[in-house]
C-alpha cells in the first residue's frame, strides 16, 4: 500500500481536486450559491446542442474510420513473418512517437489547397475538394492521428485468436468466408470494442486538430469550452459543459465494458489444452 | 425422427491413398504412401512426431494438399475439393471448440452449414450429445468443461452431420492416463455404433494396439508396415516396426548357414527360427525377439529340446508393478531384456549367472542390419 502513496498523492491533487473543482463550478452560479443556471443554459442554447451532437457524429465517423482501416492493418500484421510484423508495428508506432503539434501541422500542409493532394484530386477530376475548414478535414487527421489507438488492442486481441479454429469450422463445411464470419469475426469483437472505445473517447475530447484544422463554424465541443473559459471568461458554462461530456463519457464506456467482459470471459479461456 | 445415427444402418466408405507425396522445399513430409482403409474399419496412423502421419491425415481432411498422388472415398477422387466440401468428420487434439459458443451452438455448427432446419438441428444436436454422454451439458461453453468433456463435444460435433469417414489427429493426447483408457472404450464404442470409417492418428503406440483393426506404422514420411495389431506386434516386418511397438531385443546376424538356423554374429551361436522363415538373399540381418517371450532361468538347468538359449550374467533387475525386467549382459556388445509378468518371476538376481532361452517360434528375422552394427565375426 506505501508503494501507492505517491501515485495515489499525486491523483487526488492533480486529478481529484480539479475534477470536484470542475463540478463545483459547473453548480455554481454568478448570485452564488448552489444552482443548476449553467445546465439550464447548456441545454438552452441551441448552438450548443448543435456542438454537441456534432461532437458525437465526428467522433463516431471517425471511430468508424479507424475500425475500418485498423482491422485489415491489424488482421495482417497476425499473418505475416516477424520481419513484416515488426515493420507493420513499427510504422503503427511511429505516430506515437511524433509530437501532436508536428502531426497536426503536416495535415495542415497537406490539405491546404495549393498541396500536392489537392492538385492531384483536382487533376484526377474529383473537382474542388474542401478539406481544410471542414468536418471532413477533421476526421480525416484525427483518423490518422488516433490509428494507433485503435490498432494496438486490435492486434493485441486478434493474435490471440487460434488460427486452427478457422480450419476446423472449414472441415465442419463452412466455406472460408462464412468461417470467418462465425468463428474469426466474434472472437475479435473484444478488440474491436477496446479500440473504439479508445478512439471514440479521445475523439470526443479532441481540441488541437479541430482546432487547426477545422474552423470555427464546424467547431466541436472542446473548442466551445475553450472559447468559454479563455474568451466569455465564464468558468460556470464551461464546467457545464465539462461535465456533460464527462457523463456522456463515462456512460459509454460502462456500457462498453459490459459487453466486452462478456465477450472477454468467452475467449480468454478457450485454450485449455 | 431419424434415429439412424443411433442404430448405425449406416455405413462406412472405403478410403484410398495412391502415391500420395507432400514436399515443402526440399523437405520430404510424406513419401509415395499408398494405403486403403475398408469400409467401417478403425485404421490408425501411427509412428514418432515428424513421421507424416498428421500430414497425412490433413491430406485426407484437405487442409494440406498433395505434392502428388491420389485420395479416392467411396470410389470418387476428393483431391480437388476444398475442405467444406469433402464432408469429412475430424477431431483435433487441441479440440478446436469454439469459445463463443455453447456446446450446443458447436455441435450444431456443421448442420447449420448445411442448411438443415430448426427442429431437425435441434434433434440431431441433442442425438449427438447423448451419444457422447453429454446430453445435459448442453448450455455449457468450451470454458466450462473439462478436457475429456471438451473433446467429447467435439467428437459430437464431428459425427453430428453425419459423415461417412472419421478423421481423429491425436484427439487423447491432452487428456491424463485413466481418462484417456476411458476415452479410448468411448471412441471404440461410437466407432462400433456408428459403422463408420475411423482413420485415427497416434503416437501411443498401445493405444494404437488396443483400439484399431489395423495398423499402419509411419517412419521419416513413409509406411513402414500395415497390418492388425498382432500382426504388426508378433511379425513386424522392420527393425522400426519391431522397436517402436513396444520393447524389443535384437541381434546381429553374422550368417545363415541353412534354412531356419542364424548365427549371431560375435556370438558364434546358432539360433533357431521360425520354420518357414525365408533366408535371407543378401548379408546383414537381425534376429527380434519381444523380452515376454525369454525367460530367464538358473545357468545350467536343463532346458527342452528344441529351444534357443543364451548364457549371460543379470546387470540389473527394473520392478515395473505389474511386471519385472531383467537386463542381462550376454557379451560385452550383446544385451537381451527378459520381461517376467508379477507372479512369474525367475529366481534369479543380479550378477547370477543365467541361461535365456526362447522357443524358435517367438524370433523373427529381419533383413536389416541392427543399429549398432558390431559385425565382429562378419563372414
Amino acid at each position: 500500500m506505501a508503494l501507492l502513496a505517491p501515485v495515489g498523492l499525486f491523483l487526488l491533487a492533480f486529478f481529484a481536486y480539479p475534477m470536484a473543482k470542475i463540478l463545483a463550478l459547473s453548480f455554481s452560479s454568478e448570485a452564488s450559491g448552489l444552482s443548476l443556471e449553467n445546465y439550464v443554459w447548456f441545454f438552452e442554447t441551441s448552438v450548443n446542442i448543435k456542438v454537441l451532437l456534432r461532437t458525437f457524429t465526428t467522433a463516431m465517423i471517425v471511430t468508424l474510420v479507424c475500425v475500418l482501416v485498423g482491422y485489415p492493418y491489424a488482421y495482417l500484421m497476425t499473418v505475416v513473418g516477424t520481419r513484416w510484423r515488426a515493420l507493420l508495428l513499427i510504422l503503427a508506432l511511429i505516430p506515437f512517437w511524433t509530437s501532436l503539434m508536428t502531426r497536426n501541422l503536416a495535415w495542415l500542409a497537406l490539405l491546404q489547397p495549393s498541396s500536392t493532394i489537392a492538385t492531384i484530386t483536382r487533376k484526377l477530376g474529383f473537382g474542388e475538394l474542401q478539406l481544410l475548414g471542414t468536418v471532413a478535414g477533421v476526421v480525416v487527421a484525427m483518423s490518422q492521428i488516433l490509428l494507433p489507438f485503435m490498432v494496438l488492442p486490435m492486434y493485441a486481441t486478434l493474435r490471440n485468436i487460434d488460427r486452427r479454429l478457422l480450419a476446423a469450422a472449414e472441415g465442419l463445411g463452412a466455406r472460408p468466408s462464412v468461417a470467418f464470419v462465425r468463428v474469426y469475426l466474434p472472437l475479435s469483437a473484444p478488440g474491436v470494442v477496446a479500440g473504439s472505445l479508445l478512439v471514440f473517447v479521445l475523439s470526443l475530447g479532441f481540441y488541437l486538430t479541430p482546432a487547426i484544422i477545422g474552423s470555427p463554424q464546424n467547431s466541436l465541443l472542446s473548442q466551445l469550452i475553450v472559447t468559454q473559459v479563455s474568451r466569455v471568461l465564464n468558468w460556470g458554462h464551461a464546467g457545464a459543459m465539462a461535465m456533460v461530456l464527462l457523463l456522456v463519457t463515462v456512460v459509454l464506456i460502462w456500457l462498453a465494458s459490459l459487453a466486452t467482459r462478456r465477450n472477454a470471459a468467452l475467449t480468454s479461456s478457450g485454450e485449455r489444452s | 425422427m431419424d434415429s439412424r445415427l443411433h442404430m448405425g444402418i449406416r455405413s462406412g466408405v472405403a478410403l484410398e491413398l495412391e502415391a500420395l507425396h507432400k514436399r515443402y522445399g526440399d523437405y520430404v513430409a510424406v513419401e509415395s504412401v499408398d494405403l486403403r482403409a475398408d469400409p467401417g474399419e478403425f485404421l490408425t496412423l501411427l509412428g514418432p512426431s515428424g513421421s507424416g502421419k498428421t500430414t497425412t491425415l490433413n491430406m485426407i481432411a484437405g487442409f494440406v494438399t498433395p505434392s502428388s498422388g491420389r485420395i479416392q472415398l467411396d470410389g470418387g477422387k476428393i483431391d480437388h475439393l476444398p475442405p467444406h466440401k469433402r464432408n469429412i468428420g475430424m477431431v483435433f487434439q487441441h479440440y478446436a471448440l469454439f469459445p463463443h459458443m455453447t456446446a450446443f451452438e458447436n455441435v450444431a455448427f456443421p448442420l447449420k452449414q448445411r442448411k438443415c432446419g430448426g427442429a431437425e438441428i435441434r434433434t440431431r444436436v441433442l442425438e449427438a450429445l447423448e451419444l457422447v454422454g453429454l446430453g445435459d451439458r448442453a448450455h455449457s461453453y468450451p470454458r466450462q468443461l473439462s478436457g475429456g468433456q471438451q473433446q467429447r463435444v467435439a467428437l459430437a460435433r464431428a459425427i453430428v452431420f453425419r459423415p461417412s469417414l472419421l478423421l481423429m489427429d491425436e484427439p487423447l493426447g491432452a487428456l491424463d492416463r485413466q481418462l484417456r483408457e476411458h476415452m479410448q472404450m468411448e471412441i471404440k464404442r461410437i466407432h462400433v455404433e456408428l459403422g463408420i470409417t475411423f482413420v485415427y492418428v497416434t503416437h501411443d503406440q498401445e493405444e494404437a494396439l488396443t483400439m484399431s483393426d489395423r495398423v499402419a506404422i509411419f517412419n521419416n514420411g513413409r509406411i513402414e508396415q500395415v497390418g492388425t495389431a498382432s500382426d504388426v506386434y508378433d511379425r513386424p516386418r522392420t527393425l522400426f516396426a519391431a522397436e517402436f511397438l513396444g520393447e524389443s531385443n535384437s541381434l546381429s546376424v553374422a550368417r545363415t548357414c541353412q534354412p531356419g538356423i542364424a548365427v549371431v554374429a560375435g556370438l558364434d551361436v546358432p539360433v533357431r527360427l521360425p520354420e518357414d522363415t525365408q533366408m535371407p538373399a543378401g548379408d546383414g540381418a537381425t534376429v527380434v525377439i519381444r523380452p515376454e517371450r525369454l525367460r530367464a532361468m538358473p545357468a545350467g538347468l536343463e532346458r527342452s529340446p528344441g529351444t534357443n538359449a543364451l548364457r549371460g550374467v543379470v546387470q540389473r533387475v527394473v520392478y515395473l508393478g505389474s511386471a519385472r525386467r531383467v537386463d542381462v549382459e550376454v557379451s560385452p556388445w550383446i544385451h537381451l531384456s527378459v520381461r517376467e509378468q508379477s507372479g512369474m518371476w525367475s529366481p534369479v538376481q543380479k550378477g547370477d549367472a543365467v541361461d535365456i532361452g526362447w522357443h524358435p517360434g517367438d524370433s523373427v528375422l529381419l533383413e536389416q542390419r541392427t543399429a549398432p552394427a558390431i559385425v565382429t565375426g562378419a563372414a
